[in-house]
């Protein structure tokens, strides 16, 4: 479903062409359909990076990223938006705040075509939402003419779920989606995170700062350290990984360096 | 919230109580002054009209109450400021283009028939005011001030005869500067002298622009009667006197602030005449009786800025000088 | 008297209304796409520029004044372009067409003049006369009622047509752009068209609103649209703090009676004898105490909570 061929990816840090951080260091990888990726690694791993080459948020200095055997290097964000689906860190980033949870709802089912003059709301799609925001079990059903400023961090992430996976996605990009909620409403989502990429068998790349989450949830774990691939793990070898066994590959990488 | 809707409704009734109690009434004969913006020339004009009213025996407290109204070249103000005064006035006057064509719109939206006489404007026909100047067809007529330009080119002959190339400086923004440019234009191309446009856009550009204009050639600068260039006076002379370059102006107004001379149209006289003409209208005369006058080249004074004409070191010829009304600026 | 307060109320509603379309067009970039836009004064005055110009003409003055919207529109697209492709930032590419737009609004006012070179055919004005213009159709014989009656039918045309668009897919997008760009992106939604358009669409109010006020003034300036920004965004947030926003079509509302409110309150300042050159003192006054309102608002609602 992925594939990404040598990406590299550099920062310049000041005027002089000297300073200069590489994000990414000739990156190659591949992810078949319907794997359940997390990534995992310190900061300035590169980890946000790539997974903003993925969506053409940031294009590679080199490199190529083919997405379903086509090269999309050269679509632009917001065409690759119409296969993608992406959670971000920040609660307030996945969904427009003073638009309604209907709204929201309704851009995110056109996410694949084209914005037409037709009037923006449907009647059809009322009930469809309403059941849809039901299954999350967060009593957003009932407020579908609310203001999303007005809803919780974790009921803003989940609703942000909820829009990327509506019509499913090719591959859906978690960044840290959990990391700025507080340890109980985390676990909700991401147990619906699990329930509903299981249940719809979604690509899915999860990026965590979470160890444990990271061996939990998933079928493959890759550990990234200074834009490097350093541990790529998956299936059975996965499955038996302990949390103790990761720090002490992230601490070799430490070593090295000093 | 309620309360502030609250304080907004107490408000707005203090407001109306107080505009109950601002209104006067009165059996006297209410006149309508609208002055564009505050420049000698204008305010010249001002105190003409109200001469040439006294002079009429209309006297202001006595039989007849006069209202000013200046909106200081602010395009909002103007048009309320017009309706203001169309509404309660008997007769209205414009002072300058602009304010003449706001009582003319605000009269036409009144739907009231009120006797408008300008002044202080240079083409009342382009102005859409009157269609013919001998023969006003509507209740608007007036006086013009349309320079004489041409008598005003002739003095930069006279005080440099062989004059080659000179500069002509108006602010692109006013229609009747470029209008006496374009006739300054074609005396000079008559005199034989290379002319080279100055088209200042606003407060900032005046120094620079002449300063190029001056280094492109030119020994002498005409000035029109340009609100934006009358009103920076000081820093356009100034460059000029430093390059040793003689500055001939529009209107006495713009000597006193350091161009060097004029022969030009007194604003208070042409008050006057329109003052006059308003008179005769509240006497009983009808508007299409009264040609749109001008003042006359014998009406016209030559005024020159002797501290001026020192710093530049220049000899006005004696005929002139005679017959000249001197100004000093003291440095 | 009663007739002072009936003028009063009559002047709001003759400028009120024509400029509450320019409030309406400041209010599509600055809070639906969030874009600090500066074109507004040059478009403002080629609205009026085109309208007056074509009038001249003989154009129908219906038509001129669409065409007025439409340069309006144009005037957006290019301030749009200039931010999304030359990433040229907000304010600056708004200062750039406002100043490009000085020279040629006065090239459009000098259209109707039998230049002799280029270098004269520019006018600082162009004057309606005898020309017919859209308020020159006699509904009502008293001819503030008319002009108050026609502005309010154009005015109420284009509510109902910002209300419709934004309701739109294309509209929403434009909405959630301004929001969000972020989102909106990942949402599928090209921002740079949003982006674009939206300008676009704000400018071709502010365009009707410049043809308007030309034709009731019955002549286009080349100063016409000095203080426009201030104008506009002081009636949005007048119209904002007293009328509230709850919903999208309260929101529009608001912005519309903000404007007349505004009128209101300077027709009410130069009726009480204002001297002239305290007027622009109490602009700012004005708009410092209507910038104030919402945070004494908070400061009210904060009472409210201690005191319980």
């Amino acid at each position: 479903m992925l594939k990404l061929e040598n990406i590299t990816k550099t920062f310049d840090l000041t005027e002089n062409k000297a300073d200069i951080r590489v994000a990414l260091d000739n990156i190659s990888l591949e992810i078949d359909d319907g794997e359940f990726v997390t990534i995992i690694g310190g900061n300035g791993s590169g980890k946000s990076t790539l997974m903003n080459i993925i969506s053409g948020a940031f294009s590679a200095d080199s490199g190529k990223v083919i997405i379903d055997n086509e090269n999309v290097n050269n679509l632009k964000e917001h065409k690759r938006a119409k296969f993608l689906g992406r959670v971000f860190q920040d609660p307030n980033m996945g969904t427009a705040g003073n638009m309604s949870i209907l709204e929201n709802m309704e851009l995110a089912y056109k996410r694949n075509t084209q914005k037409t003059l037709k009037w923006g709301f449907k009647k059809e799609h009322y009930n469809c939402f309403k059941e849809s925001l039901s299954k999350l079990n967060l009593g957003l059903e009932t407020r579908l003419e609310q203001k999303v400023k007005l809803l919780s961090g974790g009921q803003r992430q989940a609703l942000t779920l909820l829009m990327a996976t509506i019509k499913k996605p090719k591959i859906l990009l978690l960044d840290e989606h959990t990391a700025a909620l507080d340890p109980k409403t985390a676990r909700k989502v991401l147990t619906l995170t699990n329930d509903i990429i299981t249940t719809e068998k979604i690509t899915t790349i999860m990026i965590t700062h979470n160890m444990r989450d990271a061996i939990k949830y998933g079928t493959r774990l890759i550990m990234m350290y200074d834009g490097k691939i350093i541990f790529d793990v998956k299936g059975e070898e996965k499955s038996k990984l302990t949390g103790e066994e990761l720090l002490d590959k992230f601490d070799e990488q430490e070593k090295d360096i000093i | 919230m309620k309360t502030l809707k609250k304080s907004f409704i107490s408000l707005f009734i203090i407001l109306t109580i107080l505009l109950l109690c601002s209104c006067k009434n009165s059996n006297k004969i209410r006149v309508g002054i609208l002055q564009y913006t505050t420049i000698n020339a204008l305010d010249n004009a001002k105190e003409g009209i109200i001469e040439g009213l006294k002079e009429n025996g209309f006297i202001e407290g006595e039989n007849i109450v006069i209202s000013v109204l200046n909106p200081e070249a602010d395009p909002n103000s103007l048009d309320i400021m017009a309706k203001d005064l169309v509404r309660k006035s008997d007769i209205v006057i414009g002072i300058a283009t602009p304010a003449a064509v706001a009582l003319q719109t605000a009269a036409k939206n009144e739907g009231k028939n009120i006797p408008i006489v300008f002044t202080a404007v240079t083409d009342p026909v382009d102005a859409k005011l009157v269609k013919d100047i001998n023969a006003p067809e509507a209740n608007i007529t007036g006086t013009s001030d349309m320079n004489p330009v041409n008598e005003q080119i002739e003095i930069i002959k006279r005080i440099i005869p062989n004059i080659k190339k000179m500069g002509i400086l108006y602010t692109v923004n006013e229609t009747n500067s470029k209008v006496q440019a374009d006739i300054a234009a074609a005396k000079a191309k008559e005199l034989g002298i290379d002319v080279s446009f100055g088209q200042v856009t606003g407060i900032n550009d005046i120094t620079q622009i002449t300063r190029n204009i001056i280094t492109n050639g030119a020994e002498a600068l005409y000035i029109p009667t340009d609100n934006n260039l009358a009103k920076n006076m000081p820093a356009l002379v100034e460059v000029a006197n430093s390059l040793n370059v003689i500055t001939i102006v529009g209107e006495a107004g713009m000597c006193s602030n350091g161009g060097l001379i004029t022969l030009g149209i007194n604003y208070k006289e042409l008050g006057k005449m329109t003052g006059d003409m308003a008179a005769s209208i509240l006497k009983g005369s009808k508007i299409s009786s009264l040609a749109v006058k001008a003042l006359s080249i014998e009406q016209c004074d030559f005024t020159i800025n002797m501290t001026t004409a020192k710093a530049l070191k220049i000899e006005i010829p004696k005929d002139i000088l005679d017959v000249s009304k001197l100004i000093e600026t003291g440095e | 008297m009663l007739e002072t307060i009936k003028y009063i109320i009559i002047d709001a509603l003759c400028m009120g209304l024509p400029y509450a379309l320019l409030a309406l067009g400041i209010f599509v970039s600055y809070r639906i796409l969030d874009f600090s836009d500066l074109t507004c004064e040059g478009s403002f005055t080629l609205g009026g520029a085109v309208c007056v110009s074509g009038i001249i003409l003989g154009i129908n003055p219906w038509l001129t004044s669409i065409l007025g919207g439409v340069s309006g529109f144009a005037c957006g697209i290019f301030t749009g372009l200039l931010h999304t492709k030359l990433k040229i930032p907000a304010l600056l590419s708004g200062i750039i067409t406002m100043t490009a737009l000085f020279s040629i609004n006065l090239l459009v006012m000098g259209i109707t003049k039998n230049s002799s070179s280029f270098a004269q055919a520019f006018d600082t004005v162009a004057y309606v006369g005898d020309n017919k213009t859209i308020f020159s159709l006699s509904i009502f014989k008293n001819r503030n009622m008319n002009a108050i009656f026609i502005s309010a039918v154009i005015v109420f045309i284009m509510v109902a047509f910002i209300y419709w668009f934004f309701g739109t897919e294309f509209g929403m997008s434009i909405r959630a752009t301004g929001m969000n760009q972020q989102m909106a992106r990942s949402q599928g939604i090209n921002t740079t068209i949003m982006i674009i358009i939206g300008l676009g669409v704000g400018n071709f109010l502010i365009g009707v609103s410049g043809a308007l006020t030309a034709q009731y003034t019955m002549s286009a300036k080349s100063d016409m649209g000095t203080g426009a920004l201030v104008i506009g965004l002081a009636s949005i947030i007048l119209g904002e703090s007293i009328f509230g926003k709850r919903s999208f079509k309260n929101w529009i509302i608001s912005v519309l009676l903000g404007s007349i409110i505004y009128y209101l309150i300077i027709g009410i300042a130069i009726n009480l004898g204002l001297p002239t050159f305290l007027l622009k003192l109490l602009y700012a006054v004005l708009i410092i105490i209507i910038l104030v309102i919402p945070f004494i608002k908070k400061l009210l609602k904060k009472r409210e909570v201690k005191a319980c």
